[in-house]
């Protein structure tokens, strides 16, 4: 009889952002997560480098663009996604040297995601059985 | 002996499209060092950040930026990438000027632009 | 005959759901027809997959919106040279596909062998080469 026991909590790493919009759409890294979550125990992810701006809260990107006569408007939505992880019980961690050296504030995050510091984070490696880096 | 200079070096005007940037990876910001050469060297230079180029233009800014502002070189961000990455909820660097791909297609049709993608 | 001058020439080699080079490469492309010039894509390395007739019209399901119209690539770029009225167009390189087996493309896209790229580029006023491959 196959195994229902849950998957080991994993850390996953986000720190190559902007990986296409055109030819992904949809299916970027933060839709693997949300899609994949839920065959384990815990998945948490941490977003680092030019990643942290995926968490950062705006409301002047719009997720489309005009090829031809067609409006592409299904572009990635890297904010909803961070939402949709918060909302679904991941906990996303963001760097906070890199969210401050592009000049923004822990305030000006995602509500629900936690700014930390990197030696802080990797701190907390040992609460999970494996770290990957996406 | 000196290596002889290409012919027709004279002036030239030069579109440079930065896409990585120093957030990107090392070394990026040797790209935009080549635009301080070129434009010191009395050429014209522009310079589009698209892509992850356009982090140089937030937080501190890249130092690369202030250079490129005493060399008088154009410095244009594309308001897509800066959208995309949140970088409407920051201040950019004051050396950068919001754009859009026009001002590259604009710059491609000019008869004497020689572009160059980084 | 009068050889055709196209107004722009890219070179694409950067590999898709690497970085946003694809999405800049349409994106200039439709800046440069919005202004009435043609422009042309030169495929190469893994840029080339992105015509697949293997793709069909539509991306894989989307779990979580299974609803959804999620064009593939191959179908965006379809629809853009059906749109351009003759004035975008797209050529894979027949190396870059063969090495990666890519060999399957789309019928609109013309097939080149990289040994005329030099003349390629010569039916070009413009040529900007997109690195990353």
């Amino acid at each position: 009889m196959a195994s229902t026991a849950l998957g080991p909590p994993l850390l996953c790493i986000v720190d190559r952002a902007y990986r296409g919009a055109v030819e992904v759409q949809f299916f970027d890294t933060l839709y693997g997560l949300l899609d994949l979550h839920g065959q384990f125990e815990r998945v948490d992810v941490v977003l680092r480098g030019a990643a942290v701006t995926m968490a950062v809260a705006e409301d002047t990107y719009r997720p489309s663009v005009r090829l031809g006569t067609m409006e592409l408007d299904t572009l990635p939505d890297y904010r909803t996604s961070v939402r949709e992880l918060v909302a679904e019980g991941c906990t996303v961690f963001v760097d906070e040297q890199a969210l401050t050296a592009l000049g923004f504030a822990p305030e000006q995050l995602v509500p629900g995601t936690v700014c930390i510091s990197s030696t802080a984070l990797a701190r907390r490696w040992p609460e999970y059985d494996q770290v990957w880096f996406l | 002996m000196e290596a002889p200079t290409s012919h027709g070096a004279g002036t030239a005007s030069y579109f440079l499209i930065e896409s990585k940037g120093n957030w990107a990876g090392p070394n990026a910001g040797t790209f935009l060092m080549d635009a301080v050469a070129l434009a010191e060297a009395g050429h014209r230079v522009r310079v589009f950040l698209v892509e992850d180029g356009v982090l140089s233009a937030a937080g501190e800014g890249a130092p690369e930026l202030a250079r490129l502002a005493e060399a008088k070189v154009e410095v244009y961000a594309d308001d897509f990438s800066v959208a995309q990455r949140a970088l409407t909820a920051t201040a950019l660097s004051p050396h950068v000027v919001l754009a859009n791909m026009d001002t590259v297609a604009a710059a491609l049709a000019e008869d004497d632009c020689r572009a160059v993608w980084h | 005959m009068k050889r055709r001058m196209w107004d722009l020439l890219l070179i694409l080699t950067a590999p898709p759901h690497s970085g946003d080079v694809v999405t800049s490469a349409l994106r200039l492309s439709q800046a440069v027809l919005d202004r009435g010039g043609s422009v042309r894509i030169w495929a190469c390395g893994y840029s080339t997959m992105l015509t697949q007739d293997t793709f069909g019209d539509t991306k894989l399901p989307n779990t979580r919106n299974p609803k959804g119209h999620y064009p593939s690539p191959s179908a965006v770029i379809q629809r853009m040279i059906a749109d351009s009225d003759g004035r975008f167009a797209w050529i894979g390189c027949t190396a870059c596909s063969e090495e990666r087996g890519a060999v399957h493309h789309v019928p609109q896209v013309r097939q080149r062998s990289p040994e005329r790229l030099a003349l390629t580029m010569a039916g070009a006023r413009q040529t900007l080469y997109l690195g990353g491959a």
